[in-house]
């Protein structure tokens, strides 16, 4: 019973597996049975250059839907284990992989020398006698007795012939070339193709070949070349120790470390630190290898001893020829010129642009600016000029109002002139003449004149139409000219004029003309209150102190009738005033001379009688022209 | 006693004019006395020569006509 039920479950499924195959065989009746290649890598796995190698060749080799073929890729990985061990077992996988599986390979394509070396042997062998593709660095020493009509050679097709010119062209300093290798059978048969190369130039180059060293060592070499040296690396599969290594790695730090600028035949290598080369293209090469394949496959007979030179390309890294000050216009027709950084503009072009827009909002507003403050500046002047006119009118007035005493003034001195005059006439005249008498009364007659030339000259520079200008103003000497000017006016209405300056006054910055006209102001205005007042004893006193270290005040303090809380309000209004004859504009004007020095005007009651007017004028500092 | 020994008082704040003054009379032959303020002139003491008072009328203090 119990086998039975096993019987039946057997049979089930091999039922199953039947169906399934069916399936499976259906749906490969409608496709061509596709052809089977076989490529055997010297490299090991995920080197760049053979890496892409595979991709193009398998992507030609399955471009061709009409044409099936399938791709078995073997990285013989022969450059680290190339021992006889090795060998073996991997020639153990290949027999189980390929001899005994019912998949047979139609097509074996072997890449590299030291593949090439020992998988020839047993190719015959291991997959029969299907067609037999090998690629090599150079033929001379392939196993030619393991040859057969069914097996076709090839080389790499690395290009060193135009190294040389192109050494020349780009760096015609150069004296050097320093070829680096490795010691592998590839990397000795490169460097005999570079030996062969550059034999033609020995007389226009010394070369040296690195291909003794350990990489540590060729790190420390290339680090340290003669000036006017370049490199030629071809390949390091494996060091002069015997250790193997991924060129691709050592290319970058050789040419990060070495003082010259470094050559190389790969164009994976292209992005790692070299300037470039004639580069052997990976794609290219598995497109040709594809095509081989190909026409081997449908049948076409192939020469062996092809080359694949075509695939050479000149290509260079943009960065490194600047690093290099290489210029591009020195390059060989036709080069590619990659890793060409992006200017600044094409990277950031948004950015730039806004930051151009905000400069350029930036620099619109600055205008604006400017000019608004070119108006202002100029209302400014505008407004200055009107304020210097109006005070000039002012000064006018106030002088209009002492004119009569300063007619007086006048006539003190040349009534004096004739007196002196008379009186020398006559000292002539008497006899006997007094001469001597005479010359005092002329002495006199100068001294007159001097002083009415004084009282001239303190009208013409009041009544001066001048721009308000500051400067250093002493302030004695600045009081002392308006006490001068209004003398005789206080002393007509019987009122002492008084000066009461602190000792050591700083000096004062300030307009000259202004600041007198401010106080020639106020003491009129002084003399006037008390003019209404009877007779007892008058006087106005000036009197300047410094209060503040930024300012001196300057006060006229007057015994006259006094203002009311009234009418302190609308003092300093234009246009107000209480004298039947005068404007109402001394106040405003004066006030508005000492805001453009940067000081105040204010008014007090005295305790006892009459006002005080106060002003602060800015003290004078050495650093202000 | 002719009068040639007569004195001229001149009283005035302004010593040019003081000045000018004195020099006039002397030149005519007179003598001068000058006062810089009506107070000095009523303080100083007088001869009894014969003579004129020149006066300023507007003077600080004491004018001169309070001086009359």
């Amino acid at each position: 019973m119990f086998n039975r039920l096993k019987y039946y479950l057997v049979l089930a499924l091999v039922a199953t597996l039947l169906a399934w195959s069916g399936t499976d065989l259906s749906a490969q009746d409608q496709d061509p049975s596709p052809k089977r290649v076989l490529a055997i890598f010297v490299f090991k796995q995920s080197m760049p250059w053979p890496y892409r190698l595979e991709q193009s060749l398998r992507a030609a080799l399955t471009s061709d839907r009409s044409y099936p073929i399938k791709l078995n890729v073997e990285y013989a990985d022969q450059l680290t284990f190339n021992t006889e061990p090795y060998l073996e077992k991997v020639l153990d996988l290949y027999r189980y992989k390929y001899k005994f599986s019912d998949k047979k390979m139609d097509l074996v394509l072997i890449m590299g020398d030291e593949s090439v070396d020992s998988m020839l042997e047993y190719s015959q062998t291991l997959f029969g006698g299907v067609p037999v593709v090998i690629v090599t660095v150079e033929q001379k020493k392939i196993p030619y007795n393991f040859i057969k009509p069914n097996m076709v050679s090839f080389v790499w097709g690395v290009d060193l012939s135009k190294f040389a010119a192109l050494v020349h062209d780009l760096l015609p300093k150069s004296k050097n070339i320093f070829v680096v290798s490795g010691s592998s059978l590839t990397d000795r048969k490169l460097k005999k193709l570079a030996v062969k190369a550059l034999s033609e130039f020995d007389d226009q180059f010394t070369i040296h070949y690195l291909d003794d060293l350990a990489v540590e060592d060729l790190l420390l070499k290339v680090a340290h070349l003669p000036e006017d040296s370049v490199i030629l690396f071809l390949t390091i599969l494996q060091d002069a120790t015997g250790v193997s290594y991924i060129s691709h790695d050592i290319i970058s730090e050789v040419s990060e470390k070495a003082n010259a600028p470094v050559f190389s035949i790969l164009d994976t290598n292209l992005g790692e630190g070299i300037v470039g080369g004639n580069l052997l293209s990976a794609e290219h090469q598995g497109k040709k290898y594809a095509e081989i394949v190909k026409k081997i496959l449908k049948g076409e007979t192939l020469t062996t001893l092809e080359s694949m030179k075509s695939g050479n390309q000149m290509m260079f890294d943009w960065r490194q020829l600047k690093r290099w000050s290489i210029d591009e216009a020195r390059l060989p027709p036709d080069s590619i010129v990659r890793y060409r950084e992006p200017s600044i503009l094409q990277d950031h072009k948004y950015e730039i642009i806004g930051i151009v827009a905000v400069v350029l909002a930036q620099s619109l507003a600055l205008i604006g600016l400017i000019i608004q403050r070119r108006r202002r500046s100029q209302a400014e002047e505008e407004a200055q000029n009107l304020r210097d006119e109006r005070a000039h009118i002012s000064r006018v007035l106030a002088m209009g109002e002492i004119a009569a005493s300063l007619a007086h003034e006048l006539n003190q001195p040349l009534s004096a002139i004739r007196s002196y005059a008379q009186a020398a006439q006559r000292f002539l005249d008497n006899d006997p003449a007094e001469p001597d008498e005479a010359y005092r009364s002329l002495a006199g007659i100068v001294a007159g004149n001097r002083r009415a030339e004084e009282v001239i000259k303190r009208i013409r520079m009041a009544l001066k139409k001048e721009p308000f200008r500051q400067s250093r103003l002493d302030v004695r000497e600045l009081t002392q000219e308006v006490k001068e000017l209004v003398q005789r006016k206080a002393r007509e209405n019987n009122i002492l004029l008084r000066l009461e300056l602190a000792a050591g006054l700083p000096p004062l910055f300030g307009d000259h003309i202004q600041l007198q006209q401010v106080l020639l102001n106020l003491i009129i205005n002084g003399i006037e209150a008390m003019a209404e007042e009877g007779g007892h004893f008058r006087e106005i006193v000036v009197c300047a102190m410094t209060e503040k270290s930024d300012a001196v005040t300057i006060s006229v303090r007057d015994s006259g009738v006094g203002i009311d809380e009234k009418q302190r309000d609308i003092l300093f209004d234009a246009f107000y005033t209480t004298k039947p004859e005068g404007m109402g504009i001394g106040l405003s004007i004066s006030r508005s001379i000492i805001e453009d020095h940067g000081g105040r005007l204010w008014v007090t009651p005295n305790p006892d009688k009459g006002t005080t007017f106060s002003f602060t004028v800015p003290i004078y500092k050495e650093d202000e022209k | 006693m002719s009068i040639s020994d007569g004195v001229v008082f001149i009283v005035d704040d302004d010593s040019l004019i003081r000045d000018s003054l004195e020099q006039l009379v002397k030149s005519v032959g007179f003598k001068a006395e000058t006062f810089s303020s009506a107070q000095t002139f009523l303080n100083a003491e007088l001869s009894d020569k014969p003579g004129c008072l020149i006066l300023d009328i507007r003077m600080p203090g004491l004018s001169g006509l309070d001086l009359q």
